[in-house]
């Protein structure tokens, strides 16, 4: 799958070489140099296999050329992005991590391929990733597994499912990263990896072309090595799109900006910040604590105000998300079935005494075939009403709580519009309960054990919030991030918070 | 196991023998290719064990795939239902029986031909004119026996003398000429018998001579093996007509002993083989299948279905409904009903691609509906509609609010692994419907039964699969999401009869408000019923359903795609219940199946092998959010409904029997009704200038040119209604000449005619080349012809001027015209004259 990489590539055709053009043009090439400079990352860090398919390096490396000789198209000229296999683009493959997938090429672009290329973006290859986004720690793929070494040379998780993308930014393989965020899948990588990773309100990146996982809740997140990278990534992502059903109109995205007040970001004094004390759980690692702490301690000390905020639902948040989406699951993945695209099984698939297209479906992965049964089971008539219907009532209560808890009224109920001068502007809360496990270890884990790791970034999902994972403190490689969770819709405010962190700590 | 899945759907049992037939037939050809007939001395033992090898991979092939077809919706039976042709040896003399016959019967073809073309041509034209005046005199019968009965009172009371002379020699003229025609037309019948034999017997040598080669009949694009050497046979259309169809030409052979004979007859004789295509492309439009058709081999879908439904006739009405009638009369039966069909929208439920009916399959095909990962349906608001148009003629409640969920199983004609319908918020719910006796109801209901819609929902169609055997399933994504309707009547019908009526109902409303275009025999709409039966005296049952309570447990009876299968289906389940429960056993809840013949519903699967659809609701697809203006505004223009329309129909200016107005809205559904409103709408603009006398015939006028006259002919041809056989335009301007009295009647029905059989030809040049305009007589003209009439007529005159007598005066009318030239006396005018000479003069 990963091209052969020539690393003297100036040794080419004295004429055509990107150096040449630019040469000619007497011009720095530092976009190049980057360019090039991610390649060689690439290469040497291709044992951790957080690339399933990039292009030829040349016409990579031309097309770069071409965007620094040419004005600026926008903030992303000229960059390598890392793409997550799961989102369509038509000149490379697209495998979901699947085997059933894995000669697939998307007739269509994913609109935010479209958007990054508007942008000016190079599409630096497609990353690795749990099949279909359905994992913890990007081990569950049909091209093998991604991993990180940590600083004492343990291999370690890079988290799920987004852990390639996350991977390629952290090594410099890329400038920044798209990955998909559906319970954790790009926080949860961004933490472990310790980049920033961010998840938008649902509704605001378009999905048109994401395969989808669990519709109702598969966002479209960004990875950066810092919140300025990130940022733009997003507000190049950030649009209407109307070929996706669930995107946001304009209307409620004008409404949503009058309902966001920037000054409170700006302004550490009048920043309210909520501490969720039910996510004080008793698994949560020392360092994670500490981390956390500083991190609130920090900004008080800058004047902002701590406030304890109750989110009693959230410890039965998992639980409802593994009963969703894997109901999901089990529906969106009904289309894997042989006949019309990917991978179908030799001979006939569903005789008179076989079940249809039982043997083309056996060959998905463990994991997914575990979440598809589990879903196919949850919607049964005979358990849909102890399982399906409870976790939506659940994930209702999740989404009042967060309502309860913000200061501002949440934008897409705009018939309960009344603020709570007692609520909060931010919630922060670590990514994930522990840093990184060693993959070794994994192994004897059952599954009920990974998904734990979701526990704190699933309420956020469920309820559609805004939420940032960053690095904190000096030491950022200790694979430990801190969440930011905004307001439906407060996506900026979240940035601008996370910077007073950054400034701070 | 299997019969959870789809099944392949062919159109007719004659694609499923064509299969089989082709299978064979390649089969053979390789088998000739690797060991050459010629080649062999004697028997060739390997040849032989190969063949049976073959023939044994084939037969079990498709004995193994029928269990996997249906064939309109009904499971296939078995192969020895429809055992092939048997296979014969080939025969010599028979084939020189063969030759001989085909002589025999070109030598008296030609006969026939001549004998038609200068023999029975010129007979007729001669017989003609005297017929023609008879006919007129026909229409002078009831005037005369009226006549003839009040003068003969008259006599006897005042003279005591028998009917004057004149008179009985004018009946004995008519009688003669009468026998005259019937003799001509007998000894044509004596030929054409002759040839109709001829005909039969080379069918029949055609068929053992076929069987011979494999195979009974010959596929339709290839000759038959037999050509007739007829050297004029282009000029002759009788064998062509032969060749081509020869059960149509036999019947309309046949259908020429009836006493009449007329110019339109010999040219019907003649047009039949153009005529003859069109009926077979009616039943051939219905395929999607695109295998060569056998003409011959190919009996209409519909057709099957009439002869069923006169074969049921014949056996009497009883004997299908009431079979165990005194058994029957203590049960109770309940039927519930579920009708899919299909919205009448441009483009797809939840993509824009359009929709399509015949188009060139994988043509009409969005991402979404072929399923692309990452791709994401975007819901079609004009899709609504149509949608809110039937719920409403359905008198439904639109629900403001309604969501989509998906229903989840697998099968390779649903791209997405489920389908996208609105099970937990429909769009619509709470309607009605009610049914009259017009509607076709049982008796028991008269005179009227409100039937309860429990909901009306949108949903997805799924692809077309056409099986290519032995392994080959072709997918056309073409009909994926096109929209659809699914209306779930409340268990509120209780007799078979009123069950089809319902379904015919819906069908004929979806139609008026254009929310449907494609009825039951087209595919468009499809029902599934459910049925259950209670013993009355053992009062309610246990179990209810949508509210309604104390009903027995039910069965399904899925797939029914014609009226006749929904009653005879309904009927069937309901003495098969009744048998069961009389027999001491239980009902269980199950889905059956049913095939036209048959006399009983089969099982298809129980309870244990229902699918569990793990309806969820799909998050990717918004709430419909319906406002109450757009209802209102689809509700204030919507067509109107059939009751609405009898209603009008009835009224001025259309002025239509209430008879007549029924079956305008039954024939042709709902084709003819359009077709009356074209011509009427035609007639008004055309005579705007008239009369109101004149413009105020125009309704009734209408009708009865559309039904009887129209009708008569398409009856007459046994051709099945096309909306174009005799433009609107055409037939407006028949009756425009005859409301203008530009024609006379006889004339009209003569261009009607004409226009039928030779639609190239318009109506206005017809009455140019053949010169029959009315050529009205001036007064002059009149009075000349009606003194010599007077002076021809002296008895009857003087009685007429001296007692002034009704009916002998009208007597004295028909002499006019049979004396006058043909076409030019008018009735009215004849008598006026008449009057002014012998009453006022």
């Amino acid at each position: 799958m990963l091209r052969k990489f020539r690393i003297d590539i100036s040794h080419g055709s004295e004429r055509n070489s990107p150096h040449s053009m630019l040469r000619s043009l007497g011009q720095k090439a530092t976009l190049l140099q980057e360019a090039e400079k991610a390649l060689v990352a690439q290469s040497a860090f291709k044992s951790l296999n957080a690339f399933i398919s990039v292009p030829n390096a040349d016409i990579l490396l031309r097309e770069v050329a071409e965007h620094e000789a040419a004005p600026a198209k926008g903030p992303l000229s000229g960059k390598l992005i890392a793409v997550k296999d799961n989102i369509c683009t038509s000149s490379l493959p697209t495998t979901a991590g699947s085997r059933l997938l894995r000669h697939f090429t998307s007739p269509y672009d994913a609109t935010i391929i479209e958007k990054l290329r508007a942008s000016g973006a190079v599409i630096a290859g497609k990353t690795n990733l749990d099949e279909f986004g359905m994992g913890s720690h990007s081990t569950h793929s049909h091209f093998g597994p991604v991993s990180q070494v940590s600083a004492s040379g343990q291999i370690t998780s890079v988290g799920g499912s987004s852990g390639g993308s996350a991977v390629a930014v952290a090594t410099g393989q890329c400038h920044a990263a798209v990955g998909t965020d559906t319970g954790g899948s790009v926080r949860l990588p961004a933490a472990y990896n310790n980049v920033v990773g961010f998840k938008p309100s649902y509704g605001l990146v378009s999905r048109w072309g994401v395969i989808a996982y669990a519709n109702s809740l598969d966002t479209v997140g960004v990875f950066g090595r810092n919140l300025g990278d990130t940022r733009i990534m997003f507000d190049a992502l950030n649009a209407f799109d109307a070929r996706d059903p669930t995107s946001l109109s304009e209307h409620i995205r004008a409404r949503m900006r009058s309902n966001v007040c920037m000054e409170n970001g700006k302004d550490v004094v009048s920043l309210r910040v909520g501490v969720p004390t039910d996510y004080n759980i008793d698994e949560l690692d020392t360092a994670v604590k500490n981390a956390w702490i500083t991190t609130l301690q920090a900004l008080q000390g800058q004047g902002a105000t701590l406030v304890p905020v109750e989110l009693q639902t959230t410890r039965h948040a998992l639980s409802a998300y593994y009963v969703l989406a894997p109901a999901e699951v089990s529906s969106n993945l009904a289309k894997y079935d042989g006949v019309r695209y990917g991978e179908r099984t030799s001979g006939p698939d569903g005789t008179s005494d076989s079940v249809l297209f039982a043997k083309t479906r056996g060959e998905l992965g463990a994991e997914a075939k575990r979440r598809i049964l589990l879903g196919a089971y949850s919607l049964s008539a005979e358990a849909k009403d102890n399982y399906f219907i409870q976790a939506q009532k659940v994930r209702k209560l999740v989404q009042d709580d967060f309502n309860k808890a913000f200061r501002k009224p949440n934008p897409l109920y705009p018939e309960h519009r009344t603020s709570n001068a007692e609520g909060v502007d931010v919630l922060i809360c670590p990514t994930a309960p522990t840093p990184p496990p060693e993959l070794e270890r994994l192994r004897d884990q059952q599954p009920v054990d990974a998904y734990t790791n979701d526990v704190f970034t699933v309420p956020a999902s469920l309820a559609g919030l805004p939420a940032l994972s960053m690095p904190v403190g000096g030491n950022k490689s200790n694979g430990i991030g801190i969440q930011v969770i905004g307001q439906f819709g407060d996506d900026h405010l979240v940035f601008d918070v996370a910077e007073r962190i950054e400034e701070c700590t | 196991m299997d019969s959870q899945h789809r099944r392949i759907e062919l159109q007719t049992p004659s694609d499923l023998t064509y299969l089989e037939e082709y299978a064979k037939r390649v089969a053979r050809d390789k088998i000739d290719l690797n060991f050459p007939p010629a080649a062999a001395v004697g028997e060739d033992a390997m040849r032989k064990k190969v063949e049976e090898l073959v023939g044994q991979y084939l037969s079990r092939t498709f004995a193994e795939a029928r269990k996997n077809m249906s064939i309109n919706g009904m499971p296939v039976p078995s192969a020895d239902a429809v055992a092939g042709e048997a296979y014969e040896p080939f025969d010599t003399t028979q084939a020189d029986r063969i030759r001989d016959l085909e002589a025999r019967k070109d030598a008296l073809q030609k006969t026939v031909a001549l004998e038609r073309r200068n023999g029975a041509a010129s007979a007729a034209r001669n017989f003609e004119k005297a017929y023609t005046a008879h006919v007129d005199a026909e229409d002078m019968q009831w005037l005369m026996a009226k006549n003839a009965v009040m003068e003969r009172a008259e006599k006897e009371a005042i003279l005591g003398v028998n009917a004057p002379k004149r008179e009985q020699e004018y009946v004995e003229t008519y009688r003669k000429a009468r026998e005259d025609l019937e003799g001509l037309n007998k000894g044509l019948g004596g030929t054409v018998g002759k040839l109709e034999r001829a005909v039969g017997s080379r069918r029949s040598l055609d068929k053992a001579q076929a069987s011979t080669y494999g195979f009974a009949r010959p596929p339709h694009g290839s000759q038959p093996h037999i050509q007739p050497p007829t050297a004029n046979h282009q000029e002759d259309p009788v064998p062509a007509m032969v060749r081509t169809a020869p059960t149509g030409a036999a019947s309309i052979l046949i259908s020429s002993h009836a006493p009449w004979v007329c110019q339109a007859c010999f040219r019907r004789l003649q047009l039949r083989p153009q005529a003859a295509p069109k009926s077979f492309q009616l039943s051939t439009r219905l395929r999607s299948l695109h295998t060569e058709l056998r003409v011959d081999d190919a009996v209409p879908y519909r057709k099957l279905l009439k002869d069923q439904k006169n074969k049921k006739k014949s056996k009497g009405v009883k004997g299908s409904s009431n079979g165990k009638g005194s058994q029957l009369t203590d049960w109770e039966l309940t039927v519930g009903i579920e009708i899919h069909a299909e919205l009448n929208t441009a483009r797809k439920l939840f993509s824009s691609a359009l929709t399509s009916t015949n188009e060139t399959p994988n043509t009409h095909v969005a991402l979404f509906d072929a399923a692309f990962p990452g791709s994401q349906p975007q819901f079609q608001k004009d899709t609504l509609i149509p949608a809110i148009r039937a719920a409403l003629a359905l008198n439904c409640d639109i629900q403001k609010r309604s969501t989509f969920d998906r229903k989840h199983y697998f099968y390779q004609d649903q791209p997405n692994g489920y389908q996208i319908t609105q099970y937990y918020e429909p769009f619509a719910k709470r309607g009605h419907i009610t049914l009259y006796p017009h509607d076709g109801i049982a008796e028991q209901d008269y005179p009227s039964i409100t039937i309860g819609i429990a909901q009306v929902q949108m949903e997805q169609d799924t692809a077309k699969t056409l099986a290519q055997p032995p392994h080959t399933h072709l997918i056309d994504l073409n009909r994926v999401s096109h929209p659809l309707i699914e209306i779930i009547s409340l268990p509120q019908i209780h007799h078979a009869q009123t069950a089809a009526a319902f379904v015919r109902k819906v069908q004929a409303l979806l139609r008026a408000v254009n929310a449907a275009t494609r009825g039951m025999e087209q595919g468009g709409l499809r029902a599934d019923v459910n049925v259950s039966v209670r013993k009355n005296s053992a009062g309610p049952g246990a179990l209810a359903y949508a509210g309604i309570a104390g009903l027995s447990q039910r069965t399904e009876i899925k797939n029914l795609s014609s009226l006749r299968a929904v009653e005879d289906a309904v009927t069937a389940e309901r003495d098969r219940q009744v048998g069961v429960l009389e027999a001491g056993g239980m009902i269980e809840g199950e889905t059956r199946g049913w095939t036209i013949g048959q006399t009983s519903t089969t099982r298809l699967r129980g309870k244990e092998g229902e699918v569990d659809y793990r309806y969820m609701p799909d998050a990717d697809i918004m709430p419909v959010i319906i406002g109450k203006d757009f209802v209102a505004h689809l509700r204030e223009t919507l067509p109107k409904l059939p009751d609405e329309v009898l209603d009008m129909l009835v009224r001025e200016p259309y002025g239509v029997t209430v008879k007549d107005a029924k079956t305008l809205l039954a024939l042709d559904d709902g084709e003819r009704l359009d077709y009356y409103f074209d011509v009427v709408h035609i007639l008004q603009e055309t005579l705007e200038s008239e009369a109101a006398g004149v413009k105020g015939k125009v309704g009734k006028m209408a009708a009865n040119w559309v039904l009887h006259e129209l009708g008569g002919l398409l009856a007459a041809s046994t051709t099945e209604w096309v909306h174009n056989s005799v433009p609107a335009g055409k037939v407006a301007t028949i009756i425009a000449y005859l409301l203008r009295r530009k024609v006379t009647g006889k004339v009209a029905k003569q261009l009607l005619s004409t226009v039928f059989y030779e639609p190239e030809r318009e109506v206005e040049d017809v009455v140019r080349e053949e010169d029959l305009l009315l050529r009205p007589m001036n007064d002059e003209e009149y009075e000349a012809l009606a003194q010599d009439v007077i002076t021809k007529n002296e008895d009857v005159s003087v009685e007429v001027r001296e007692t002034g007598h009704q009916g002998k005066l009208m007597f004295l009318v028909g002499q006019l015209i049979k004396h006058g030239e043909e076409g030019r006396v008018e009735a009215d005018r004849a008598k006026l004259v008449l009057q002014k000479l012998l009453l006022k003069g």
